[in-house]
């Protein structure tokens, strides 16, 4: 068994014993490690409230040396996820990468990280949108510019999950 | 989860002791793992900023980036020290782990029955056994042994009655069994037969105790094992029943207990080198004096010895290093684990059978044509030698066609003529050249080192002499599907992997004494017709 294997079935093992709440993660399919899905709640408070986001998180063979990249499966506005769903967030940056010229070196992915920190950033990121690292340049404007409608935007995301 | 109930017999971790009646020990599980691989600490190694890490698992974190992993201070391999302290603490928790685990365990089913037995507190305590009847085993555990943590703690027993009495009473056998043996003496039992000694000889005399061999009191001097730290466990002292990764990770000490394995001086540590400064060449030649393999790109080669002398130097700094053979099973491992689509890349590309269709497709439908049109021809007239050897000359190689046209018709092979003298329908068949040729396509498979060319006069030989005994052999329709696999190879003989050539026609034919008779033609047709499906460029041939 691989480092990256070994480390993440404890990560899962861990994460099934007692997960932060709201958040829900472990293998697509349990003979292939290196793909995660997970379910982030939204944080209570926000547009977000209500929905339970569906994402994807896929580990390197060289886990936890580099981050996994994470992805929502479903329709997101925010700031800091691009269009396609993947997440922008220094935690997910490996230090030799920084794609905004403007991360600390202490927020980035490190291998004492773990899945469960990486869903608790996700989580807060939701809550708290970074603007100086525009993924989605649409949202971030109007997050900026226009608070209300951005939630409200955020609202029919929200809502298109829960399939209303 | 019946997945995940079988990670927790092969992957232990800190939570193992939540259920215990001694559930703090979580935390010195956990403080006596690395915080990259969590695992127990192997071979720990402590940096320039304080913090201990396995010493391959920082190695490799400071090959990606030269900072320490927790406080990302500046760090370099170099810097790295030996954390001995930390290794005999591992070695010496290893080693009590399953017993003590087993020794603090078990209070849940005591508690459960302690409650059954006390059937007048039933109403109290309902909805508890409830619960511990209906949710599976880990969850209830978990649930339970979080409040119990403090129960056992300070037994104030405030809020429920029930548990301190169950404490009192079922679960003490166990917790009896470890008071009964304190020690008081400074000596260690050995997990297998009990017998107490000191700490020290506890590893060398657990793989005599597995070999069935008496314990001898060691009159040795402290200094053998001293030097390097006691080492007390190896994976055997482990109760077979709980294997555990991190304890297969020792097992080496088993295979080396310390008295035989090789000196530490064996082994030193291998220097880094700056790559840029290093040709594809020149690189490679380092890593075959290394005894690692060479071949790939030079990433490849960079990433390859970057990961050699990880595993090496973390050998370097374990107290039981590991002989090469073991580490260039890790690195096998690690390439296989890492850099196999990449090392695919490298190697010379895989032989397509559908690219090469579709790259002469037009040059099989052609010969096709010409294989159809040559046999109805035959049918009609006598063909034309000239015509003939025209289409020979598209399909035949420049020089091959000049031995053929130069040389003379040698005297027929008395082999051949007794092939010739086989029976029947062959008479029937066109002695065409092609027919002739599309013979060796399926010939290379069974010779494949004949050498390439021969003399000329094997050529026509077998061109004028062989193509009937063997037509016959064939089926009709093989013979036009034969085609295009002779002539796809033929223009191209050196990319082919069975360059097909007539010498080996020659070759082929003697290589099968021809029998007459029809006894022998079932199985010579059989033997082509499996030729024929092992063949995989017939492939639009054999649909046509």
């Amino acid at each position: 068994m691989s480092v990256a294997h070994k480390r993440l079935l404890k990560e899962y093992k861990e994460l099934v014993r007692e997960s932060p709440e709201g958040i829900c993660a472990g293998p697509i399919d349990e003979d292939n490690v290196l793909e995660w899905e997970c379910l982030i709640r939204g944080p209570e408070g926000t547009p977000f409230e209500g929905g339970v986001f569906p994402a994807t998180l896929s580990f390197p063979k060289d886990y936890p040396l580099n981050p996994p990249k994470m992805k929502f499966t479903c329709e997101m506005f925010h700031p800091n996820i691009y269009k396609d769903g993947t997440v922008c967030i220094s935690i997910l940056h490996a230090p030799g990468d920084d794609p905004n010229q403007y991360e600390d070196a202490s927020e980035r992915w490190s291998p004492i990280q773990s899945v469960e920190k990486i869903l608790i950033s996700v989580m807060s990121m939701l809550a708290e949108p970074n603007d100086e690292s525009g993924a989605n340049i649409d949202a971030s404007k109007i997050w900026r510019e226009n608070r209300k409608e951005y939630e409200r935007r955020v609202r029919i995301c929200t809502r298109k999950i829960l399939g209303l | 989860m019946n997945r995940l109930n079988d990670l927790d017999a092969t992957l232990p971790d800190p939570a193992d002791w939540a259920t215990s009646r001694i559930p703090d020990l979580a935390v010195l599980d956990a403080a006596l793992r690395c915080e990259i691989c969590k695992d127990f600490y192997t071979a720990p190694v402590i940096t320039n900023c304080g913090h201990t890490f396995c010493s391959l698992c920082i190695r490799r974190c400071l090959g990606a980036d030269e900072k320490c992993a927790t406080c990302r201070a500046p760090e370099q391999e170099s810097r790295l020290r030996k954390n001995g302290a930390v290794q005999q603490a591992v070695d010496a928790f290893m080693a009590v782990r399953a017993t003590l685990l087993e020794a603090v365990s078990g209070i849940e089913e005591a508690e459960v029955s302690g409650q059954a037995v006390n059937a007048e507190e039933a109403a109290e305590v309902e909805d508890e056994i409830e619960e511990v009847a209906d949710i599976p085993p880990p969850s209830s555990q978990r649930r339970r042994g979080r409040p119990r943590k403090k129960k056992a703690d300070d037994e104030d027993g405030d809020e429920d009655e029930y548990r301190p009495r169950s404490q009192e009473t079922p679960p003490e056998p166990p917790k009896r069994s470890l008071r009964e043996r304190p020690p008081d003496d400074g000596l260690v039992a050995c997990p297998i037969c009990n017998r107490r000694m000191k700490e020290a000889q506890v590893s060398l005399h657990i793989d005599d105790c597995l070999a069935g061999k008496p314990y001898i009191p060691p009159r040795e001097p402290p200094s053998l094992s001293s030097p390097r730290k006691p080492s007390t466990l190896p994976s055997s002292s482990a109760p077979p029943s709980r294997p555990t990764l991190t304890q297969s990770r020792f097992q080496p000490s088993s295979t080396f207990p310390p008295s035989t394995a090789p000196p530490t001086g064996l082994f030193q540590p291998l220097p880094k080198i700056t790559y840029s400064l290093f040709t594809d060449t020149k690189l490679r030649t380092k890593l075959r004096e290394l005894g690692i393999r060479s071949d790939g790109p030079k990433k490849l080669l960079q990433d390859r010895h970057t990961e050699w002398l990880n595993l090496w130097n973390a050998n370097v700094d374990s107290p039981r290093p590991r002989t090469k053979r073991q580490l260039l099973d890790e690195l096998e491992a690690w390439e296989r684990a890492h850099v196999r689509p990449a090392n695919n890349k490298t190697k010379a590309p895989e032989w397509s059978d559908e690219k090469w269709q579709e790259k002469h497709a037009d040059t099989f439908a052609d010969l096709i044509a010409k294989a159809r049109g040559s046999i109805q021809k035959r049918r009609k007239v006598e063909a034309d030698e000239d015509e003939v050897e025209e289409r020979i000359s598209g399909e035949v190689e420049g020089a091959q066609i000049e031995q053929l046209r130069s040389s003379q018709p040698p005297p027929p092979n008395p082999q051949l003529r007794t092939a010739n003298s086989a029976p029947a329908e062959m008479g029937s068949f066109p002695p065409s050249s092609q027919t002739t040729t599309l013979l060796p396509s399926s010939q290379p498979l069974q010779q494949s080192s004949q050498p390439l060319i021969q003399g000329p006069s094997h050529h026509l030989m077998t061109y004028q002499n062989i193509s009937r005994p063997h037509h016959e052999t064939i089926p009709p329709h093989g013979a036009a599907s034969l085609l295009p696999s002779h002539s796809s190879a033929n223009p191209y003989p050196t990319r082919n992997p069975h360059p097909p050539t007539n010498p080996q026609e020659n070759q082929y034919v003697s290589s099968i004494p021809y029998v007459p008779g029809p006894d022998r033609l079932p199985a010579e047709k059989r033997k082509y017709e499996t030729i024929l499906d092992e063949i995989p460029w017939a492939g639009p041939g054999r649909a046509g």
